[in-house]
């Protein structure tokens, strides 16, 4: 044996999870509209060349069921799926899959960088007791989301969340964000989920050729979104 | 790159110590700081190992000032004691606490937070631990190999550190004492800059490994290895800082 054998050679992984809301809601265009930005994001992941931070990706799909489409894999071993879209919004179930999925280690090396966690929905958790009046529900006591931020490992895991359409919950999506930097995307029309993506892929990259690719690298939100596409988040932190 | 070593003889064991230190590509300076000690009269070798936090503006000034402190408190203080034990552990805890505390302003301190992590041999005993990431392997009695750092389960580069707020608590240490030292000892101590690249599996394979080295080639041999081994490091677009020392007890024959 010789020291170099000790050594791993491929880089470090720099995870990201993605939650995308796949219920009925979001069938024909907007289901459409993120296929083809997924697939755009992928392609430039894929272009990056030199990352300290090696990207690698995971998918998990909540409509009919919770469907884990991706396992965290290299990017180069991933093939973009065609999401379709029926049934209701088992978000809780997802997070709690994203949960165990990030937490653990045979999933995600203790050697990868913090992951990221994007989560795109355009409605409101059909397994949230807060379903009912999420007006007066506070969200951060909604167990996956306090299991997510209770998490040793999880806890400091930059998250970033689209919101599609008005009858999305926002206070929820901010929640689930957790924190008062990020904004929640709204996204009015299919533009904007483009652009979510756009956004999602230039952070990304930047993070993966930094030189600390632990450190999240967040574009100024008010450089790519127009104001009405962050006013929801502005509106509960003035 | 910096690097050297010290060794000496006495009551037939060869006590050896070294540190290599590597800046990372790209990077202005070094926020990795290393100590390296012996001394014959009193009976004892050591290494420190600092990784100042790659998000503090003055954690290479942190590294250096926490190898200092310990270092000040292992040279001045620790010779008091008769042996190592539990209770002395706790005492060099509270002192560099203490000590770390006082020497920055506390609005700033968090500017300045590193990780750091001990090896001391000192009258027949060893004293391992600290706080933080990184690696610290023990190897004795060609039998027993471990990684005395608890990684907590977090993610590269997510640690503990000098400015957590129970920083008391989350710094440890383990005594290894002179009965189960009758065969040789070593311990390696890096920051995570090489721990994170290392093969899980392998990596416990790398004590015997240095004792090989140093009774077939002497630690000249081993410090050559490793200087190529740092400089020449495999993982892809690697840019981290790099620190390794080790202490080792050997049988002189």
């Amino acid at each position: 044996m010789g020291l170099k054998d000790v050594v791993i050679k491929e880089a470090r992984a720099l995870p990201v999870l993605l939650l995308v809301d796949n219920s009925g809601s979001m069938a024909n265009e907007k289901i459409n509209t993120v296929n083809l930005a997924l697939k755009e994001m992928i392609a430039e992941f894929s272009a990056i060349k030199n990352a300290k931070g090696k990207i690698s990706i995971g998918i998990i799909t909540f409509g009919n069921t919770v469907e884990v489409i991706q396992p965290i894999d290299k990017i180069e071993n991933i093939v973009v799926p065609e999401f379709k879209a029926a049934g209701k919004t088992w978000m809780g179930q997802a997070i709690d899959e994203a949960i165990n999925m990030l937490e653990d280690p045979n999933q995600v090396l203790e050697r990868a960088y913090t992951p990221t966690i994007i989560l795109l929905s355009d409605g409101l958790p059909s397994d949230c007791p807060g379903k009912m009046n999420p007006q007066a529900f506070d969200f951060n006591e909604w167990d996956p989301l306090k299991r997510l931020h209770e998490s040793e490992r999880l806890k400091k895991c930059p998250k970033l969340a689209l919101g599609i359409g008005e009858g999305t919950n926002y206070k929820m999506l901010n929640a689930f964000i957790n924190n008062p930097d990020v904004p929640v995307i709204k996204a009015n029309d299919l533009a904007t989920i483009t652009k979510f993506f756009q956004w999602v892929t230039y952070s990304i990259s930047k993070r993966s050729v930094s030189s600390n690719p632990n450190e999240p690298i967040i574009e100024d939100p008010r450089q790519k979104f127009t104001e009405d596409e962050v006013a929801y988040l502005m509106s509960l932190t003035q | 790159m910096k690097s050297d070593k010290k060794e000496l003889v006495f009551n037939q064991k060869k006590l050896c110590v070294g540190g290599l230190s590597d800046k990372g590509v790209y990077k202005d300076i070094n926020q990795d700081a290393y100590r390296i000690g012996i001394s014959k009269d009193k009976e004892l070798a050591y290494v420190i190992v600092a990784d100042g936090l790659g998000s503090c503006k003055y954690s290479d000034q942190g590294a250096k000032k926490i190898a200092e402190i310990i270092e000040q408190w292992v040279l001045t203080k620790l010779p008091q004691y008769s042996f190592l034990s539990d209770n002395v552990a706790n005492i060099m805890t509270k002192r560099i606490v203490e000590e770390w505390n006082s020497s920055y302003d506390m609005q700033e301190i968090n500017q300045y937070d590193t990780t750091v992590h001990i090896a001391i041999y000192y009258k027949g005993g060893v004293l391992i631990g600290g706080i933080g990431d990184g690696m610290a392997l023990l190897g004795c009695n060609r039998i027993i190999c471990k990684d005395c750092i608890d990684k907590k389960d977090l993610f590269s580069n997510v640690t503990n550190s000098m400015c957590s707020i129970n920083v008391n608590e989350l710094m440890s240490f383990q005594i290894v004492q002179t009965v189960n030292l009758e065969d040789d000892v070593i311990i390696i101590v890096s920051t995570d800059g090489i721990a994170d690249d290392l093969i899980p599996e392998k990596k416990l394979t790398l004590p015997n490994y240095f004792l090989d080295v140093i009774r077939e080639g002497g630690s000249d041999t081993l410090q050559e290895e490793l200087e190529e081994w740092i400089s020449d490091w495999e993982t892809e677009n690697h840019s981290d800082d790099k620190t390794i020392c080790y202490l080792a007890v050997t049988e002189e024959v």
